[in-house]
């Protein structure tokens, strides 16, 4: 039995002093080593952006791809070797903003795969862009200097109303908190996503308001409707699982399928 | 998530072997965080801060070691991350990430180590007096006394950095940041 | 080589598709030979229709170019076909009474024959003058009745059964007028006996490209299929949908290009030969992944079936326009395998051949096949067993050798390029792969030096591929060297026999191996021969171009320089087309370049 340091690689991390990151890689550790998790039997795949280094960090397989592409690689790989626990995970730029067509179909196939995405509401990584979660006034980047002025990106919402069977949110605050919500969405049989307020502290300083801000709603229902009516009102600012209902997962296994002879379609 | 938010079952001031695991736990914790962030000032190329931090991080070393030895032929339960009963979601003698900037300078650095270990003495104390197991009721009074004197240490280190900073405190300190955040990938 | 081309032209639902499938079938029963191109207007389904199919008592694998016998159920549209349908006085016409005016501008065939089939197949209680048609041609042939249902048969065999008797009943009313109204024309192909043409037909199958390209690459070893449907290459993912569970493998639909070649790579990472297939569009989506393969060595197979471009082209068409996207198309210094196949069974080959590339280099192969060989359905004999193996467990870091003592590097520099790798579930060998440029140790780095190494070890584990045997296909040889890839081997083989035949010999090579280029064959070929021509089927020659763009010393200045012949899609090179070429080059001399 492994103990969380364990799970750590030993590459230094690149991340800001202060990253909310760490507590990310802490929290993957502690629920690695309550679950007993064998090394090699995990594959962490990453996209593009600060989050996305966090594969190298840890002491499994690991998969760093092109931005915005980490849930189709992981649904491969999981397709393809259901033996092996695959996290997906990177930011809200790489999840929601270039990787969101991918987001929506991986809540709706309910592959057997964990996704955490590390929302810090900035690209952080090219030098402080807005993204899809950054507040509409948020006037601190070159490139919207008036803010985007656009409603932000509610993850949990789309994810709900994207078929996502197991819908938490954690805080780089509490990485107690998020190593147990990682530990059951690990479990969770299906596609379970985890958001969590992940703080930059170069770019948003004033994420450090999180801290008093940041409230504990275990509302854990089975009931979609319930899940849609809390996260329509909540304030982003929750954390806990809030919706868990195992469906079936994908892909179906078809076992009546008979071996067949690939060339006998061609015969005359 | 804490468990210990009811005062009234608090597991930790009955049962010894829980009470001594949650205290291994919170000086390996504390070591380990302080460690993680002297490497992060190491990375971002910030020896003052990266010497300081790991200064910290051997007196948590240290204090982790003595807890070790004084538990050494007990056998502890194993928690979860999860299960431990801190009063808050982190343990009590933690350095918050929120905390943390790169720009942060050595006092800030000290002030924060110093609210670490008056939260970890509050915790102890907190403990000691509300006990009902007189072995706990000891330690967790020699424990305070201990973080008591840890937290004077530092608030002593910071007295001496302000005064032989040559700055006027009511002043800001200069926050120009010579090394702005660049794009890597 | 006797062979005949029979060209089906209707719309509005008359089903000269249908018929020509049924009438490729039929003939295949019979023991000939022949190929099927489809060929339609945009409408999802009832636009203007052609089917055209060209037979012969020996393998036959193109067109050639000129139309024997045209039947025509309906004139509208017919405009559209100019091009694949050339209509010239030669041309025998049987034209249905309900197919509409003749088009003014097209020649007058010296022999027409207007008949009812439309009337024929009501007297039936049918509205399917197709069958008609069907059962005219089939009877002509030379088919049995018997051969004629069997082909029905299998073609309607999810209808009804009052569907599938009437349609016999409906095409044997058409080999009966036949025998009262004859095509004035006798078939000039020696027919099998009955028996012989039995015997033959025991052993051929009927196969288009796309399906050939599945089987390859099933038979190969993948077992990872990720598809996003792309006209024309959908025919590969659907055949393989259809087969890959029976041999323990799966076929994801993706929400888009981006998704499916992630997907592919992401179980390429686990260790199964994974693969997806696209057409041009598509494979510009796909090429930021494409990359990620070659700079995290992850095996990946993708299929380019192309069409006519740019953008969105002309779907429906084929053309060899991608040449440049596949060799060019990566950004930054991305070496990778593209291969061509040279022929529709040939699809097969070299879809087995890429699956064994990919998996034994660690690398990206693109198959480029097209338009023409996908969706031509040809007669056959059985693709040949290939052995190509997806195995990847030559280069897997074995048990054991790495642990504390031998840190395992995932992209250790060795002799070959080819690092051993660890699959996910073996201990000892965790690493992560990058896209980031990275050390031989896998970890990210900026560093001059382990670029340099890597960019050469990506490189050079590719070299070898040149001295393999199947980089080409060489046949003949002359003074005149016709190099080729794609769908114009087979054109230009027949091209080949038609100079013969004018006492002029070439030689023809059909290439496989594109990338990384086997330069020294060819400049070897090129300098046994006087003059070098080279054939492709898009605008500016972009085979032509990167030919040009390789190192040239060692050879004379007649050699040094090869003619181009290259034009774009959608009309199929023909095999007096490349005659005229050859002439042309042949009449102008040796000294000429």
């Amino acid at each position: 039995m492994l103990s969380a340091k364990q799970y750590k690689s030993g590459v230094k991390p690149i991340w800001c002093p202060g990253c909310g990151h760490f507590a990310v890689l802490n929290a993957i550790t502690k629920a690695f080593a309550a679950l007993e998790q064998a090394p090699e039997d995990a594959v962490l795949v990453s996209g593009i952006g600060c989050s996305s280094r966090l594969p190298a960090y840890i002491n499994s397989y690991g998969f760093h791809g092109v931005h915005g592409r980490a849930l189709p690689v992981a649904a491969g790989l999981k397709v393809a070797r259901p033996d092996l626990n695959v996290i997906a995970m990177g930011g809200d730029g790489d999840g929601f903003s270039i990787g969101g067509n991918h987001f929506l179909h991986a809540c709706r196939r309910n592959v057997d795969i964990v996704y955490i995405v590390m929302d810090n509401e900035v690209y952080g990584m090219t030098k402080g862009q807005a993204s899809p979660t950054t507040p509409a006034r948020w006037e601190h980047s070159k490139l919207t200097p008036h803010g985007p002025e656009v409603r932000p990106f509610q993850p949990c919402a789309i994810a709900l109303a994207s078929g996502a069977s197991f819908i938490a949110r954690g805080y780089s605050g509490d990485p107690n908190g998020l190593a147990h919500m990682l530990f059951e969405a690990v479990q969770h049989p299906g596609f379970a996503f985890i958001q969590v307020l992940s703080q930059c502290p170069t770019f948003c300083p004033e994420q450090k308001q999180w801290k008093e801000t940041v409230h504990l709603e275990e509302v854990c229902t089975d009931d979609p409707v319930k899940a849609a009516a809390f996260l329509h009102g909540d304030d982003g600012l929750s954390k806990g699982i809030f919706y868990r209902q195992p469906r079936p997962t994908w892909p179906v296994e078809h076992p009546d399928t008979q071996p067949t002879n690939l060339r006998k379609s061609f015969e005359i | 998530m804490s468990a210990g938010a009811d005062k009234k079952d608090s597991p930790l001031w009955q049962d010894r072997a829980l009470f001594l695991a949650h205290c291994v736990a919170l000086e390996q914790e504390a070591a380990d965080r302080m460690h993680e962030l002297a490497e992060t000032m190491a990375v971002h190329n910030n020896p003052a801060l990266h010497e300081l931090l790991s200064s910290l991080a051997a007196h948590s070393d240290s204090h982790a070691l003595d807890m070790k030895a004084i538990c050494k032929n007990e056998t502890l339960p194993r928690f979860k991350a999860w299960e431990y009963a801190w009063p808050d979601d982190e343990s009590p003698e933690i350095f918050h990430y929120s905390s943390v900037h790169y720009l942060m300078s050595a006092e800030d650095a000290l002030q924060s180590a110093l609210e670490v270990e008056q939260r970890a003495e509050a915790f102890y104390r907190d403990i000691a007096d509300n006990a009902t197991n007189p072995a706990i009721k000891q330690l967790a009074e020699q424990f305070a006394t201990e973080e008591r004197e840890h937290a004077n240490s530092i608030a002593n280190r910071l007295s001496a950095l302000k005064a032989g900073s040559q700055k006027d405190s009511s002043k800001d300190p200069d926050q120009t940041d010579f090394d702005p955040p660049h794009t890597p990938e | 080589m006797t062979n005949l081309t029979i060209a089906m032209v209707g719309s509005g639902g008359t089903g000269v598709v249908t018929a020509g499938e049924i009438l490729l079938r039929a003939a295949a029963k019979q023991g000939l030979y022949g190929v099927l191109r489809k060929t339609f207007g945009p409408q999802i389904r009832g636009g203007e229709s052609a089917a055209i199919v060209r037979l012969g008592s020996e393998v036959v694998t193109n067109l050639s170019g000129r139309i024997d016998l045209l039947l025509v159920l309906d004139w509208s549209n017919f405009q559209r076909f100019a091009d694949e349908i050339p209509v010239t006085e030669s041309t025998i016409l049987i034209a249905d009474k309900a197919a509409g005016e003749y088009p003014a501008n097209l020649p007058q065939p010296q022999q027409t024959l207007t008949l009812d089939f439309l009337g024929l197949a009501k007297t039936l209680g049918s509205g399917h003058s197709n069958l008609a048609l069907l059962g005219y041609v089939t009877g002509w042939l030379g088919c049995t009745p018997e051969i004629t249902e069997l082909a029905i048969r299998h073609r309607l065999q999810k209808h009804p059964q009052e569907t599938i008797e009437l349609a016999i009943a409906v095409a044997l009313g058409g080999t009966q007028l036949q025998l009262e109204q004859p095509i004035p024309l006798k078939p000039v192909l020696p027919l099998p006996t009955h028996s012989t043409g039995q015997k033959n037909a025991q052993n051929l199958w009927v196969a288009n490209g796309n399906q050939l390209t599945g089987l390859g690459a099933l038979e190969a070893g993948i077992r990872f299929v990720a598809a996003y449907p792309i006209t024309p290459a959908s025919d590969v993912l659907e055949w393989i949908a259809g087969e890959i569970e029976s041999v323990g493998g799966h076929l994801v639909q993706a929400e888009d290009e981006l998704a499916a070649v992630n997907m592919a790579i992401g179980a390429g990472f686990g260790g199964v030969p994974a693969m997806t297939a696209t057409s041009g569009p598509g494979m510009a989506l796909m090429s930021e992944a494409m990359g990620l393969a070659v700079a995290s060595e992850t095996p990946l197979v993708v299929v380019d079936v192309m069409r006519g471009g740019p953008s969105t082209g002309i779907p429906t068409k084929s053309e060899q326009s991608d040449f440049n996207l596949a060799v060019y198309g990566l950004h930054g210094d991305a070496p990778h395998v593209v291969l061509s196949a040279l022929s529709i069974s040939d699809c097969h080959f070299t879809a087995g051949w890429a699956a064994e590339i990919a998996s034994e280099r660690q690398s990206l192969v693109i198959v480029l096949s097209d338009q023409f060989l996908g969706q031509s359905s040809q007669i056959m004999p059985p693709a040949a067993s290939t052995g190509f193996s997806a195995n990847t467990e030559q280069a897997i870091l074995a048990q054991g050798e790495a642990g504390e003592a031998a840190p395992y590097f995932r992209y250790l520099d060795t002799d070959s390029g080819i690092s051993p790798i660890a699959l996910p579930g073996q201990p000892d060998g965790m690493f992560t792969a990058d896209g980031l440029e990275h050390n031989a140790a896998a970890i990210p780095s900026p560093k001059a030096a382990d670029h340099q190494q890597q960019l050469a070890k990506r490189l050079r584990k590719l070299d070898s591929l040149v001295e393999s045997p199947h980089w080409a296909e060489v046949h003949g040889q002359g003074s005149l060297l016709l190099i080729c890839w794609g769908s114009l081997y087979q054109v230009s083989l027949e091209a080949q026999t038609r100079l013969r035949a004018k006492g002029i010999d070439i030689t023809v090579m059909g290439i496989r191996l594109l990338a990384p280029l086997p330069l020294e064959k060819i400049k070897q070929a090129m300098g046994q021969a006087r003059q070098t021509l080279v054939i492709e089927q898009n605008q500016q020659g972009q085979f032509a171009h990167y030919l040009r763009s390789f190192d040239w010393q060692g050879l004379g200045p007649d050699q040094l320089s090869f003619h181009q012949y290259c034009r774009p899609g959608p009309a199929l090179f023909s095999p007096v087309e490349i005659v005229g070429q050859v002439e042309k080059l042949i009449d102008k001399g040796m000294s000429s370049c």
